[in-house]
Order: structure tokens, then sequence, then C-alpha cells
């Protein structure tokens, strides 16, 4: 018995191998996707109650809280990074962290800038970023400013003086002394002296600032403190004539600032210096009526706030 | 810690290998005694020291005069007798022809004259040198108490080390001569310069004592000669080269704060008839834990020891063509990571770490009343930091630092005989440095990025004279160096409120360039046989650095802004000196007086900036603007007090000022008539030397007198006084047990930074010694 072989059928298998052997490999070349060779961190905005998680408009003033959570892949996240973007500056606030995750929170207060572009990611350990999460915060032009509370005239001492203390609490609208501020702690946003070390001269920081331990002494001195406010400060061009007529908080919205980028001593202040303010309770401006003496003179300043 | 176990584990196993090699090497020998004695009392001689040249077989006499020696079956051989206070002798033996060999000894002068490389580029006596010069012999290298290779220069006079944290020191500072940089002085390893032009610091730590034949330290300006950093003076480490039977050594050590360390060498010489090839090998580990740095009532929780890793090795090749003609070719290769002494988050707390690459070239032809020798170098380092921060708000911080340097260049000096006492040399070198390097912050968003390019090209000339039947000898030399930069830049990507940076100093920076004429005359007279006199004058210069032509950040004053015009320091050098040796005692004494011009200074620009903790913090710059003015005296002593004793010492006293200081419009400092800081005005030490049959002892003695902390002078910094010692004891014929012990009293100090030196070291060593 003969067999004969199906050539036909074997050169067919032939031709055909070539090309299927082309086209498989341009399928095994063309699946192959340029894989992510960078793990980033993670960074997610939380729609809880109380935060918002989206573009909002927003009254002049008006507080709002952001909510993040992050997550570290491949290396501890360093970084919390806020920026702000309006029409003639740009902000950068950089947090310093080390952690697999956690979160964070951004409180913002609306300024009188139409449009405010947020954009917040993290930064791990070996450089790389997250996706960035952007959120625009609008004005609205229709709604009313806010009231303002002035208190016309406060008198502080420097850190020697016998005839006033040197802290204040701007929600009580208080002058303390060293003893009344430590039995208060939580009210004192304000300590006044004169700084003799760094040449920083009459100055006006808070508890929170590091102020050296050499500047008030005794019992009461800061280091014994256990709630210490921080301020922070921003000094502005505000006319001393516009500060006195000001009869609601469009001014202060106009000379506000994003709290970490504020330093923490107003310094060698004189009369007519006029600076922002903001304790994370209260924002507002302080304008310098009176300025005199060193470690035992005093200060005399007006405020607004909202 | 489980890596470290192996390592200690391999270097173990690696140790007992070389043991067994070196034991086969050394087994056909043959025991002959040989007698010691005095050529004038006939009075026998203990003690002495007997080799055979070219290998490390030694022996020493007992009570009695008599040492039993293994003489290897290599002849002919040169057998070398010595013993302090007696002429060395050599012996040639040609077979084993002798039941006894009686050796008789000379008494001879404590000062023999020394030949050096370093102060000519050519081979002349210490005696004809017109300069103060000082050798560290392999005698020395052996006995003093060092556990670092600079350690070895402590006793020089005129030298002043700052090495703080001792093993633990991320480098040392080496000053010379009143001025306070390390880059002042010109530090060479077998003749290539070993400072980086990027930044002009050595790594001391990938230099191993045990490595080193001989230390030549030139002092005074020899940029005429040596062109850049040979400011202050020149330091030449010569390393060992092998013999002509394997040999080497292989040792361990161990020390305090959970140190240890092990090392060795193997190498042979094939040169039979002038031709033939010599190879070594070298390697080196050591690890320590540390300690704190802090003193106990500054302690923080994040406060954590200092620790070490260190990891060296190299190899060397070298062909000698003919009696004329030779090749050699030396690689090194450095590692370490060494904590600084914080921890806050990263598991490595911050550390430093270094990779080094070290190549020389070298080939050397005479040929008739011409000598001919070229050199090439390559240096590459590579540097990482950590560095984490928490600042008085509790702000953490988080950046890395990132560099690349490298050194590549050539040399080829041509030297003439021009007649029975004339040289003439004549020499060019190229030599190119570069430095790229980036700050990374993981705590924001700024990425700094910098780089240079320095360059400079040199031709040079120098003529050695003996004059009136060599009662006068000259030495006269000229350099001419041009310099210059390119390819700078900075770049700040991604600027937060953590760096600032005027951005004129941003981007491409502009390319600038120098040049300089560098005289040098020099004379010495021998009066009488035991006393010579020398003057002599001359220049130096130190370039730039292209650290700081390229690099703006932040410093410990506050924020450093690169400065791309910077030119080179000039110092301007006048020496007087006299040398008396006789039997028993030789002193040395030297007063110079130098003018700095052009010295940079890191000065206020009257800016500031608000750092991220709101505090302000000045803008600082380097700029070229002081005039300077060094006076110093310097004097060595050496003295044999009894036979088996030599007593050494030195003293430096050297004032420092600022003359001028030429304030830029808009800046703020003005240091007229500030002392230079970190420059002690006194600086003494002293060392015993005992040679006992069983032992030998050194013991150091230093004082560093008070100096300024500040370039404002505010604040000192108090003097130190340090004991060290060091006791080896050879055991059987090749094994030796030492013991160096740092600040013998163990009274820790607090150096410039606030930080607290280790106290008392202790550092055991053993050692194998084979043939070779």
């Amino acid at each position: 018995m003969i067999v004969l072989r199906n050539i036909a059928s074997s050169t067919d298998m032939r031709r055909l191998a070539y090309p299927i052997l082309i086209l498989s490999f341009v399928c095994f070349v063309s699946s192959c996707k340029k894989t992510e060779d960078v793990s980033k961190p993670e960074i997610q905005i939380l729609c809880e109650s109380g935060y918002i998680c989206e573009n909002a408009i927003l009254g002049p003033g008006e507080d709002v809280e952001l909510k993040f959570s992050y997550s570290a892949n491949g290396a501890p996240v360093t970084c919390f990074s806020q920026r702000l973007f309006s029409e003639s500056s740009t902000t950068v606030v950089d947090s310093g962290i080390y952690a697999e995750n956690g979160t964070f929170i951004v409180r913002i207060s609306k300024s009188l800038v139409l449009l405010e572009k947020w954009e917040f990611f993290v930064r791990d350990r070996n450089g790389n970023n997250s996706d960035t999460i952007k959120i625009e915060l609008h004005l609205d032009t229709a709604a009313q400013f806010g009231q303002i509370t002035r208190i016309g005239s406060a008198t502080l001492g420097a850190q020697t003086s016998t005839t006033a203390g040197s802290f204040f609490g701007i929600s009580s609208a208080t002058v303390y002394d060293a003893q009344q501020a430590f039995q208060n702690q939580t009210q004192i946003n304000l300590v006044y002296y004169y700084d003799f070390i760094t040449s920083d001269a009459n100055t006006i920081a808070s508890p929170g600032a590091n102020i050296d331990t050499s500047v008030f002494s005794g019992q009461y001195n800061l280091p014994n403190w256990t709630t210490l406010n921080t301020t922070r400060f921003v000094q502005t061009s505000v006319a001393e004539n516009d500060f006195l007529s000001a009869t609601h908080d469009s001014i202060i919205l106009a000379n506000g600032f994003v709290f970490a980028s504020g330093k923490r001593k107003a310094k060698n202040l004189t009369a007519g210096d006029v600076y922002a303010f903001d304790n994370e309770v209260n924002t507002g401006l302080f304008l310098v009526r009176q300025v005199s003496g060193t470690g035992d003179g005093s200060i005399t300043i007006e405020l607004i706030y909202r | 810690m489980n890596r470290n176990i192996t390592h200690r584990i391999l270097w173990g196993l690696l140790f007992v290998l070389l043991l067994i090699v070196a034991r086969s090497a050394s087994s056909q020998t043959v025991s002959i005694p040989v007698f010691v004695s005095d050529s004038i009392t006939h009075k026998k001689i203990a003690n002495a020291h007997i080799r055979i040249d070219k290998t490390r077989i030694a022996s020493i006499s007992d009570e009695n005069g008599i040492a039993l020696f293994n003489i290897p079956p290599i002849f002919p051989l040169g057998l070398i007798c010595s013993h302090v206070g007696y002429d060395t002798k050599v012996i040639r033996l040609s077979g084993y022809s002798v039941d006894t060999l009686h050796i008789e000894l000379s008494p001879a002068n404590i000062s023999i004259p020394e030949i050096l490389v370093t102060a000519t580029r050519t081979e002349r006596t210490n005696i004809s040198l017109p300069n103060r010069t000082e050798v560290i012999t392999s005698e020395q290298i052996e006995s003093m108490p060092a556990t670092n290779a600079d350690d070895l220069l402590r006793l020089v006079p005129g030298i002043y080390i700052t090495r703080s944290w001792g093993i633990f020191s991320r480098n040392a500072s080496i000053n010379m001569r009143g001025l306070n940089s390390s880059a002042d002085i010109l530090i060479l390893l077998d003749g290539a310069p070993m400072n980086k032009t990027a930044g002009g610091s050595v790594n001391w730590h990938m230099i191993n004592s045990a490595d080193i034949e001989r230390i030549e330290v030139v002092k005074g300006p020899v940029s005429a000669l040596y062109g850049g950093n040979a400011m202050a003076g020149v330091v030449n480490m010569i390393t060992k080269k092998p013999v002509n039977i394997l040999g080497g050594y292989a040792e361990m050590s161990v020390g305090q704060y959970g140190t240890y360390d092990a090392g060795f060498s193997l190498g042979k010489s094939h040169v039979r008839n002038n031709k033939g090839f010599w190879w070594n090998l070298k390697g080196r580990f050591r690890t320590g834990n540390g300690y704190i740095l802090q003193p106990d009532y500054l302690k923080t929780m994040n406060d954590t020891t200092l620790f070490i890793r260190e990891y060296s090795g190299g190899i060397a090749v070298g062909y000698q063509f003919s009696p004329k003609s030779k090749i050699s070719i030396i690689t090194s290769g450095y590692s370490d990571i060494r904590g600084q002494g914080t921890k806050i988050y990263d598991p490595d707390g911050n550390p430093e770490e270094n990779f080094t690459l070290h190549t020389i070239a070298r080939y050397d032809y005479s040929f008739k009343k011409i000598s001919v020798s070229a050199n090439a170098f390559l240096h590459n380092e590579k540097y990482l930091k950590i560095s984490e921060s928490l600042n008085s708000f509790n702000e953490y911080r988080l950046y890395d630092t990132e560099t690349d340097n490298g050194d590549l260049g050539g040399s080829v000096i041509a030297t003439y005989l021009t007649g029975k006492t004339n040289k003439l040399s004549l020499g060019a070198e190229y030599r190119t440095g570069s430095e790229y390097g980036t700050d990374i912050y993981f705590t924001s968003t700024d990425e700094l990025e910098y780089q240079g390019n320095l360059s400079v090209i040199s031709f040079f000339a120098q003529d050695e004279t003996a004059l009136l039947k060599g009662k006068l000898n000259l030495v006269t030399g000229l350099r001419y160096d041009a310099g210059w930069f390119t390819n700078g830049s900075l770049l700040l990507n991604n600027p937060s409120i953590v760096n600032y940076i005027d951005e004129n100093v941003l981007g491409d920076l502009p390319e600038s360039s120098w040049n300089r004429i560098t005289p040098r005359i020099g004379v010495r007279v021998p009066l009488k046989k035991t006393i010579s006199v020398y003057a002599n004058y001359g220049h130096g210069f130190m370039p730039p650095k292209i650290d700081d032509m390229v690099r703006s950040g932040k410093i410990r004053k506050g924020n450093k802004e690169a400065n791309p015009n910077l030119q080179p320091e000039i110092l301007e050098h006048t020496e007087i000196g006299a040398e008396y040796t006789h039997r028993k005692i030789s002193i040395s004494l030297s007063g110079y007086y130098s003018t700095g011009r052009n010295f940079q200074y890191l000065i206020g620009t009257g800016d500031t900036i608000l750092s991220g903790s709101g505090e302000l913090k000045e803008i600082l710059k380097k700029e070229n603007i002081a005039l300077l003015e060094v006076k110093g005296v310097e004097l060595g002593m050496k003295a044999l007090v009894a036979k088996p004793i030599i007593i050494t010492a030195s003293m430096g006293l050297n004032y420092s000022e600022i003359k001028e200081f030429d304030t830029p419009e808009g800046y703020t400092t003005d240091l007229t008539g500030k002392f230079l800081n970190e420059t002690p005005v006194i600086r003494a030490g002293a060392g015993i030397q005992y040679q006992h049959r069983r032992f030998s002892l050194f013991l150091t003695w230093e004082y560093t007198g008070e100096q300024w902390a500040d370039e404002e002078n505010l604040t000192t910094i108090d003097p130190i006084m340090l004991f060290n010692g060091k006791i080896s004891v050879p055991v059987r014929d090749r094994w030796k047990l030492s013991l160096d012990i740092n600040n013998l009293l163990d009274k820790p100090f607090i150096d410039k930074k606030g930080y607290l030196s280790p106290g008392r070291f202790i550092y055991a060593t053993i050692r194998y010694t084979f043939p070779g």
C-alpha cells in the first residue's frame, strides 16, 4: 500500500507558519506595554462630613476644610505639598513627614481673588510624586462681607515692664501678666518683648514661636507651659487711615495669607506698621499706635479681626 | 548586623589562608648565628636590628649580642645591621660559607642625611635643600601610635591636625604654618595629587599607614614646582614596593566601640638583572559601632552612635624594561559608609557614603645625563549624604546630596645634568577637575543641580646648582599656570520656600580664567660640618574650588551663594633657618614671614532670606577680599639620650592676622584686625621612643594652644593636651602584637562644633609578616 503524502497540506502549513510567526511576534511586541517603572505614593481627597472634596463657590472669608489621606507605595511618604495659584501669585507650602500612611487636613479661608486654584500631592522617600488633586474655589461675588471686631487699644509691656503685662488674648481682648498668662494659656495669642539677642528689637510673637528662653524668666516662663498657641504674621502695606476706617472684613481678606506661609514673629515694630495675623481661629490686622523703650518698654496696638 | 558577622568570618578565613601561604613560603631557610659588637669598644650590642635587604626577614640581637638568623637561599644577599647611635652596616653574603657571622658597628651621628625626592622632584639629600623638610621613616611609621595615616604627621613642627572623633571622623583637616585650610597643602600619594579640584580636600581614610614606606614633608610654598594647593607645603606619601620573594603581611585589630579591622598585603618582585615585573595586592576592612557625639547634658532621643564600615583594596603592577626604564600602575579603591550621630526617621540615620577610585601610572626613563618621568593620574569620587533634621519647631527636613567628582591629569618632567653639580629640570602638566552634584529634597519639591569644570595647564623650570665647591647650594624655579572654569551651571527645579537662590546665579554660569607666575629661589650654606643655614623666597597659590564656584545652598551659617568668578589665593613667603647636627642631637630652627593676597572668605552679602522655620538667615558668598599676614617660628629637636632611647620634640608659633579686608559695596562683614580661626598660636609635641630587646615603646605628647573658633573672633576653643602611646611586642620570628592607645589619660574634649571626642581609644593589633 502506498501512502501519498499530502504535499499540498504540508506546503500550506509552511506557508502559513511564517505569517503566523510574524503575527505572533507582532502581537507579542504590541502586548508588551511599557510598565510603570515608578512606584509612586497615593493621595485621596475624602468626602466626609464637614469637609469639601470638589470645586466650590465660597463667600469672601468663608472657611472650609479639606481632608486627605495618603499612603506609601514602596517608600515612606515624606512631604505633603499644597500649592495655591491665584491671578497674581503662587504660594507653595510643603510639610515634612515620614510615614507609611496618614491623613492631612487643610484649612482654607476664601480670599477676595475670584479664582483660587489649589493643588495637593505627596512625595515619597524616592522622590516620586503622587498624582495631583486639584480643587478650584470661586468667589461668590454676591456674598456680603463679614463683620469685624475692633479692639481699640491694647497696651503691652516688654519682658521687664512693671506697668503692663506682655501677653494678650485676642478673643478675651485682655492683657495678661506672666502669672495670669500661665493660668490662662489657652487664651494667649500674642506675646510682646524686646529682643536684645538677634537685634529684632520690638517684637510681637506668640507662645508657640520658640522665643529664646532667656527673654522671660521665672516659674511662669514659656518652656513651662503646656499649651502654646501659634500666631503667624505678614507685614502689609495697609495705610493707617484705611485700617482705622475699616468697617467690614474686606481689608482683612485682601491681606490674608496661607497660614503656614506666615512668619512666626513681627519684628522691629514701629508706629504705623500694619501686620496681618492668623492664629487658626481668628484672622485680622493690627496697627502699631505707639512703641517705646526696650526691655521695660511698651507697645500700644489696635486690632481688627474676623 | 548579620552582614557584619559574615564579613568578619570571611576576613578571618582570609587571614588564616594567608598564614598558610606565608608559612610554606618560609620553609627553606638555614639558621646562622650573628654576633654584633661595637667597633671601638668591642662590647657586645644588644637589640641590634638585622635585616635581609629587600625582604622583611629580620631579627634582633639578645643581651649577648647574638641573633639567630634564618637565612633563605636567595644569594647573593645584603644583610643590613642597624642600631640607634651607630652607622648602619651592610654585609654582602654569597652563600652559607660561615658558621658565625660577626658584625662590628661604628658609633654615628643621630641625623643621617636622607635622600628626598619631593622638594625638587629630583633626588637630593635633605642637608642640601633650601627648605625645611621632614622625613618620617618606615621605622617611625611602624612604631608611632597612629590609627590613621594622618596621625603620622602629628609630631611634625608646624603641622596641626584636627580629627576630633578619631577613626570615626568624616575626615582629617591638616593645616600647616598658620594657614587654616586643608586645601593649602598638596598631598601626594606616590607623587600623584590626592587633593580634589572640587573641594580641595583629601580622603585620608583611603590611605593605610601599614602600606606607607616613608613620608616626605616639604614646608613653605612649593607651587613653583607643583602648582596649585602647594601653598603651605607638600606631603608626599611613598608606598612600599614588593621585594624579590613573595611577601607581605596579614593583620587583625580590635578596638573600643566595637571596632574591628583586618588587612593584608601580598606582593613579589620578579625583577632579575634589572628586568621583569612586580606586583602587589592589598586589602582592608574596618568596622566600628562608634559612640554618641553629644555631651550627656545635650543628648536627645535623636542622637545615636557614629558608625563606620570601610572597605579598601588595591593592585599595583610594574615592569622594569632595563636599568634605565620602568613603568608602574597603581590602583586603589575605597568605599565607606559613616553615620553622623543622629537618626530621626531614616533607617541608617544621616550616613555619608563614599566610593573613591585612584589610579596612578608612571614611566621613568633615563639616558646618559637625561632622566624623564611621566605621570598620569585619575581620581574619581562618588559621594552621597543623607541629611535629616528637626528644627526648633519640630519641622522635619530631609534631603540627599550626591556628588560625582573627577580629576584627571598628567605631567612630564625632564631633568638634565648640565654639570657635576648642576641639574636643570623642565616640565609640563595638565589637570582637569569636574564636579556634578544634586541636592534632592524629599520634604519639599526642591531639586538643586550644579556642575562645573576647572582645568589647568602649566609649565615649569627649575635649576639646582652647587656653587663654591659645594659651599652654596642654590635652587631656583619658575612656573606658569593658566586655569579656566567652564561648563558651570546651577539649576533649581520646583523651588519652595526651603531654598532661595538669587536668579542671577541660576542657569549657565559665566566662564572665568586666571593665570599665575610663581617664582622660587632658595639657598643653603653649610657653615661647618655640623651647622648649615638656609634662606628661601617663593610664591604659592591655591586655585578656587569648583564647589565654591557652582554650588548654592544651605550651610550652618545661612544660605551660601555660588561665585563663579573666584580667583586663586596667593601667598608670598620668605624664610630663614638653621640646622645643627651632632652625634647625639640635631636641632632645626626656622622663621618665616608670609603675606597672603586674595584670600577667600565667606561673607554676608547684606541680604537675608526667611527660612522655612520663619527665621531670617544671612545670604553668604565667598569672595577674594583679604590680605593676610603670617609670622611664625618652628623648632625641632631629635636627641639620642641613651642608646635605646630617642627623644623628639617640636614647637611651632604663628600669628595669622587679617591686615586688610576689602569689603565689597553692599556687603556687611569686615574682619580687619581679626586672627584666622582654627589656627592655634602655639602647637607643641614630643615623643619618646624606647627600643628594648623584647618590646618597643613610643609615647607622644601633643599640646594645642587656644584658638579662635569663628572668623569674627568671638568664641575660643580651649587648649588641648593629649598623651598617646604604642607598645609593640615581637613574638617569635614574624608575629607582632601591638597596642595603640590614643588619649592615654582619657580626657575627652569638646570640639569647635560642640561635639565630644571619644576619650581614650585602645586598639590592639596582631600582625604576621612573612618573607618579602
